[in-house]
């Protein structure tokens, strides 16, 4: 079990949020985009061991999605900010 | 035509809650009050936009609270905050329509919503020695008076059902611990079985 850091209401139980996916930068014009790389965009993802850059919802609590950088071994939380801050790629 | 004009139901309507209410326990140490018709209005709109906090507050008599677990109150009006951008305003059962007139009006030139929500929940009131024991029984959050006081109010899961907590009186200066509860209509008979599992090892009042 987490306590993750809503940006907006502080640690909460895991069991509040609801976990998105992978926080991926959205191409700035898909259209320039190939085939191929709109279809890695979509629907193929690292699966790192270590450092992830992710999104998770606050179901149970403010409603608002957010970003969290979580490490996937040891589960530490490193930082949760709104969506649209800076964020790793 | 039909003169028949629909009237609201308690989602408990079928516990007969006035019947056990008759005879309440006084040894109790939790004693639990059903009200189940409250005005609620949602109000969305963006904190960080002053115009919109600006107007509702004008409107609404009370600025509007900021940050998480904030409430304000007046007479008339409860504000409670939700989210970076939705306020739960509780008022009065049947005051709900005209607050929501005044608010679109003012706000019409706004990026906001407001909605007459009123059927989403009902209230129970709690109150009692052990009727925070009771809650932390089915609640991961820290109830104690030094992190949720009275004033304070969070929405989170509490037994069966995502509620809204509003903590009246946290116990602290020999006040009762008070609690009122804002529960989805939905969830409301399922939450009451929870509470009444809950609530037997302290002994579970009904109160009129
Ligand atoms: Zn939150």
């Amino acid at each position: 079990m987490m306590l993750i850091p809503c940006p907006w209401c502080g640690p909460r139980d895991e069991t509040e949020f609801v976990y998105g996916e992978a926080a991926l930068e959205r191409p700035a014009d898909p259209h320039a985009l190939s085939d191929q790389e709109w279809t890695d965009y979509l629907y193929f993802r690292d699966n790192p061991k270590g450092e992830h850059t992710e999104r998770w919802f606050h179901r149970a609590g403010c409603h608002h999605w957010f970003t969290v950088e979580r490490n996937t071994v040891t589960h530490v939380i490193s930082a949760a900010y709104p969506p649209g801050k800076a964020e790793k790629s | 035509m039909d003169e028949t004009i629909a009237r609201p139901r308690s989602p408990l309507a079928e516990l007969f809650l006035s019947a056990q209410s008759a005879a309440p326990d006084d040894t109790a140490q939790v004693h639990v009050q059903s009200v189940p018709f409250v005005g609620q209005v949602a109000l969305r709109g963006k904190a960080e936009d002053g115009a919109f906090r600006d107007i509702a507050g004008q409107v609404l008599g009370l600025d509007l609270p900021l940050s998480s677990g904030s409430v304000v109150e007046s007479e008339a009006v409860r504000i409670i905050w939700l989210g970076p951008d939705h306020w739960l305003v509780v008022t009065n059962e049947g005051e709900a329509p005209a607050l929501v007139t005044g608010l679109q009006e003012a706000l019409a030139s706004q990026f906001t919503a407001v909605i007459d929500v009123s059927g989403a929940r009902m209230r129970l009131s709690l109150a009692g020695p052990a009727a925070r024991d009771v809650l932390a029984s089915g609640c991961t959050l820290n109830l104690d008076p030094s992190v949720f006081p009275a004033g304070h109010a969070l929405q989170t899961p509490v037994g069966n059902a995502t509620a809204i907590i509003h903590c009246l009186a946290d116990g602290t200066y020999d006040t009762t611990p008070t609690y009122d509860l804002y529960i989805p209509r939905s969830q409301a008979l399922s939450f009451w079985r929870w509470l009444e599992h809950a609530g037997k090892p302290y002994g579970l009042s009904v109160r009129a």
